[in-house]
């Protein structure tokens, strides 16, 4: 299977005044053709700046980029904005938590995908509203011609999060990168645009990157696991081994500990918050939350290990136990 | 929206009423008097006869509520009576100072519609480079100076020392720049506070990071989406500041000794000139009713949220 999307080493810092600090350590990460990549963690682990990060998103005047990433194949340069502008939206689209205001409220429907269209191709506005028309019909979106006309604040969030996701397949991107796309909408909707990711994920071998706290839309929807702690990805597995006796990392152990359930009599809370940037010392993030963490963990390298061929983690108490 | 408009112009009539109302009370609650007044300035002599005579002629011997009312018909006929002091029609003193003031705010306005955008602009595209540096200074400055203190700065420097200035007058378009501009700067330096976090706060919105993770090019970014949602406030208080540059000109009339409302209105209260109070009261009042009306349209016409109503 190709690759659409690989990132090798992908460390990212904030430069502030003269402190450097890193946000997201050494992270390697690949999607496949027609895989779908979960990517977990709690608020403040550096899911956001990940994605942000890999789109060139962010100021590069304060943000500083280490290690590699390739899009189908091919090594993005990041010394190059317009590179990295028309890569945005064409090899890499994605679709945002919160439909309601990502859209803006002047503009209508049409003019969002016109735009779009406009900054990669050189389609005319008739053929940009056809194919909008096409592809807001396959992701069931009634009367889809008035809809174009219509101005977001007019639509439904559920809609908006769907034409969220016909804008990103417009310009069939290598990887549709989906932030928390299930939070600010409720809960049967949440389970529409699930299965509507899953869906297109298997029609047109649509390559997804799906980043979430709610391990349960996760786990239902991924191929594979990365949890991402304190801006490691602490553990990565295939879904199936997403099981409390067969996850390795303690932070993976706890929020599968912490999962609602019917059978639990009461629901085990993960004490604590990740801790803020400033905070982070040497040694291993989540040893302060950790119930096994000893003096040693302090100063751990966060060396990965292998526990199978698809199956890493990082942890000190794992070394020597594959 | 054709519902909304109509509402605000079926609300100017009791707004219209009560101002008219507190107008002619504040008015006759006033402590000097009218007939005194009027003799002063024609050089009556103060006797019982020539009071009589007064009184009878403005109708001043009648009951207040008769008087406000019989003022109320004529004004619905557009006669609002003659002025105390100068024996003019009302009417045609306050229509010839209104189109004096009109003008200079039509100047000042453009000063505005220019200025802001380009002013806020400079400062957004940058912030804290040295094009905000200077925007922010000048803005200080516009708000801090009072109108009467650059009006005589200006007039210093460009009328008398420079000469490339006239300091007084309405002959030609180099008269208007002048007290145009004082009059305007103070709008424009918080239009343009406004306009600037506005553009800072929409550049870190939502939408503008979704733009830009479309790959939409940056200047496109900034003026499609940034510039126009952060236009929005700005056009109502835009539309607003109408009645308040006709409505506050008085300062700046009388440094640029310009012949309109504020110099009107001047003189009339240093001579308790009653009638031409009264009624520029009330022309203020529609001027301020017709400004917001102006303002709700403009913002109606930009926004669509208000145009087609939110869930429409």
């Amino acid at each position: 299977m190709k690759e659409q999307l690989r990132t090798e080493k992908w460390s990212v810092y904030l430069k502030q005044q003269d402190k450097r600090l890193r946000v997201i350590t050494e992270t390697d990460l690949k999607i496949k053709t027609g895989e779908i990549i979960g990517l977990i963690g709690e608020s403040g682990c550096g899911k956001s700046v990940f994605w942000k990060s890999v789109l060139g998103l962010q100021n590069p005047a304060v943000w500083e980029l280490e290690g590699n990433a390739w899009i189908r194949g091919e090594m993005v340069n990041f010394q190059n904005p317009e590179e990295l502008r028309s890569m945005r939206g064409r090899e890499a689209a994605v679709i945002l938590q919160d439909p309601m205001s990502s859209f803006d409220q002047v503009f209508t429907i049409e003019q969002h995908f016109w735009e779009t269209a406009k900054a990669h191709t050189n389609w005319s506005r008739k053929e940009t509203a056809e194919k909008a028309v096409e592809l807001l019909r396959r992701l069931y979106i009634r009367e889809p011609e008035q809809v174009l006309q219509m101005y977001p604040f007019q639509c439904s969030g559920g809609m908006l999060q769907r034409i969220m996701i016909a804008i990103a397949l417009m310009m069939e991107p290598a990887v549709l990168i989906a932030d928390e796309p299930t939070t600010s909408v409720d809960v049967t909707v949440q389970r529409e645009i699930l299965s509507m990711l899953k869906e297109l994920n298997q029609k047109q071998q649509t390559s997804i990157l799906y980043i979430s706290h709610d391990l349960r839309a996760v786990e239902s929807i991924s191929d594979y696991v990365y949890v991402m702690y304190a801006g490691y990805v602490v553990e990565s597995f295939p879904v199936s081994r997403l099981k409390e006796e067969n996850v390795r990392h303690p932070y993976t152990q706890k929020l599968l500990e912490a999962r609602p359930s019917f059978t639990k009599k009461r629901l085990p809370v993960l004490q604590g918050r990740p801790p803020e940037l400033m905070e982070r010392q040497s040694g291993c993030p989540f040893a302060a939350r950790c119930p096994m963490a000893d003096e040693a963990c302090k100063t751990f390298d966060m060396k990965k290990t292998a526990i199978s061929e698809n199956h890493m983690v990082r942890c000190r108490k794992q070394e020597g136990l594959s | 929206m054709r519902k909304y408009i109509i509402k605000q112009i079926l609300m100017i009539i009791p707004t219209l009423l009560i101002v008219s109302i507190v107008a002619f009370g504040m008015i006759r609650m006033l402590p000097a008097d009218a007939v005194e007044t009027y003799m002063l300035a024609n050089h009556l002599e103060m006797t019982d006869e020539n009071i009589a005579m007064v009184e009878e002629k403005f109708g001043l011997h009648e009951p207040v509520v008769t008087q406000y009312f019989s003022w109320v018909s004529a004004v619905l006929h557009l006669d609002f009576g003659e002025s105390y002091t100068s024996n003019q029609e009302v009417a045609d003193m306050l229509w010839k100072a209104f189109k004096a003031t009109a003008q200079l705010a039509g100047a000042a306005m453009l000063w505005i519609v220019v200025l802001t955008p380009v002013l806020g602009i400079f400062s957004a595209k940058k912030p804290n480079g040295w094009m905000d540096g200077f925007t922010r200074m000048f803005c200080l400055m516009g708000t801090a100076i009072p109108t009467f203190v650059l009006g005589f700065f200006m007039i210093r420097l460009f009328g008398v020392q420079l000469k490339i200035l006239p300091v007084s007058g309405k002959e030609s378009w180099m008269n208007y720049i002048m007290p145009s501009f004082a009059l305007s700067l103070a709008h424009i330096s918080s239009f343009v506070q406004m306009l600037r976090n506005e553009m800072l706060e929409n550049k870190k919105g939502a939408f503008t990071l979704y733009a830009n993770a479309r790959g939409i090019k940056e200047g496109v970014v900034f003026r499609t989406h940034i510039l126009k949602n952060s236009m929005l406030p700005v056009v109502n208080t835009v539309g607003i500041s109408i009645g308040r540059l006709i409505a506050g000109t008085v300062v700046i009339e009388n440094v640029f000794s310009w012949p309109g409302l504020g110099q009107l209105i001047t003189k009339a209260i240093l001579a308790r000139d009653y009638p031409v109070i009264q009624a520029y009261i009330l022309l203020i009042a529609i001027v301020f009713i017709c400004a917001n009306l102006i303002a709700d349209l403009l913002s109606a016409w930009v926004d669509p949220r208000i145009r087609l109503g939110e869930k429409g």
